[in-house]
């Protein structure tokens, strides 16, 4: 089993790429060292010196030992899946302006452009008033609505005043133009950075009560991660931290100055949609999927919840000192919340 | 000794004489150690990648002190 494996996206935006500059820097060493050991046992002839010859006996050893462990980083880095290596090549830049410009085109020429609505205001489905605070990024995921319900907003009321937790679904891929939530919202987001999703999301937040000085910490499942990026980064909200899971994070700017979490599975093909990650915050945890699962099956809510589960054991330091951070001790209400656009 | 040997070990002197065997494991070490002190990789695999690779530096630096001493 592959451990989940986090990077630092101001560094390094995706394993692969630690993992093959490592790969990189064994087979040079292992290439510098067999030089030297050559080079030593030409010595040993040339002055008839054995202890030389022992000397380059030991260099060899140790050549083989690090070619052994570069086999094993080869290895892993083989294991990687195409999506990731789609990734890593979007990484570069060098497509991805164009499907942008196509996205621009698409969202200025589509016929629902001029057909649509605008969006009703969301509507508060249920709420109960005993919701307990979670405790952890896992916590949290579990709490993402499904079906028509689209956001849900617990309030907990502390002594500093009152604090919000926000969860967000990802794409209704069943849902048409007449929903916020459909698969053209991403379009949407990734040509101007916002969509009609983030305004019923933002709709649903000032019926909750959340303010521009309120605590707010957002939780989002694909689409709802990208939201989650750009209420984050639109500068009108307090936000504490903001975790994504199955996120095609590229599809907007991500804030320079809150602590971001990513969950991906490399057999996800949708976070690679986003391109590269922008913005220099945050942290990506890749995360293998256990059993394997590929295609449209790795993006799932229900696979990511448990490989949150992995990473949650894997119990990083930099991942608790957040989660411990964040706690919020008592009971708060939980709101939850679908919109469409009206006929 | 024949002339071609003579050639061949003439030439061998002056291939080893061209490399320095404590400088190539020097360059060695130190990449070793930038490979370690690589930024932005967290968890368990991190770990166990420094793990291995301080120790193959470890060996290096021990070797190369014996290539040193050898001349």
């Amino acid at each position: 089993m592959i451990p989940p494996i986090s990077v630092e996206s101001n560094t390094f935006r995706y394993t692969l790429d630690a993992l093959l500059v490592r790969s990189d820097d064994l087979r040079r060493v292992a290439a510098t060292v067999a030089n030297a050991a050559m080079h030593v046992g030409l010595s040993a002839r040339l002055n008839s010196a054995p202890e030389r010859l022992v000397l380059q006996w030991e260099l060899e050893h140790v050549v083989r030992d690090i070619a052994g462990v570069h086999a094993d980083l080869e290895g892993v880095i083989a294991t990687i899946e195409p999506s990731e290596w789609a990734r890593a090549a979007l990484a570069t830049g060098g497509p991805w302006p164009a499907v942008r410009r196509v996205s621009e085109w698409v969202l200025t020429h589509a016929p629902w452009q001029s057909a649509a609505a605008p969006w009703e205001p969301v509507t508060m489905t249920r709420r109960i008033d005993n919701a307990n605070a979670p405790r952890d990024f896992s916590e949290r995921f579990a709490r993402i609505p499904t079906g028509s319900e689209r956001v849900r907003i617990d309030r907990f009321e502390t002594a500093s005043g009152p604090r919000f937790e926000v969860y967000l679904a990802g794409t209704d891929f069943a849902a048409g133009p007449d929903n916020p939530w459909w698969v053209g919202a991403n379009t949407e987001m990734l040509a101007s950075g916002a969509s009609q999703s983030m305004s019923a999301a933002e709709s649903a937040l000032g019926y909750a009560g959340v303010t521009g000085t309120t605590p707010i910490v957002l939780t989002g499942h694909s689409q709802g991660g990208a939201i989650a990026l750009a209420i984050a980064n639109s500068g009108r909200y307090s936000v504490e931290a903001v975790f994504t899971a199955g996120t095609p994070a590229g599809l907007v700017e991500s804030p320079a100055n809150v602590p971001i979490v990513h969950v991906v599975h490399p057999e996800d093909p949708v976070p690679a949609l986003g391109g590269v990650i922008r913005g220099t915050a945050g942290t990506t945890w890749i995360v293998h999927t256990e059993p394997r699962a590929t295609g449209t099956e790795a993006h799932l809510a229900k696979n990511y919840q448990q490989s949150l589960g992995r990473v949650e054991r894997v119990r990083d330091p930099g991942l608790l000192t957040l989660e411990e951070r964040l706690r919020i001790d008592g009971h708060g209400t939980a709101m939850w919340f679908r919109s469409t656009l009206s006929e | 000794m024949q002339p071609s040997q003579n050639i061949r070990h003439a030439v061998m002197v002056i291939f080893v004489n061209l490399v320095n065997p404590t400088e190539l494991l020097g360059a060695a070490i130190a990449d070793l150690e930038r490979s370690v002190n690589r930024p932005g990789w967290v968890g368990p695999a991190r770990i166990a990648y420094d793990d291995v690779v301080t120790d193959f530096r470890s060996r290096l630096i021990a070797l190369a002190m014996r290539t040193q001493s050898l001349g």
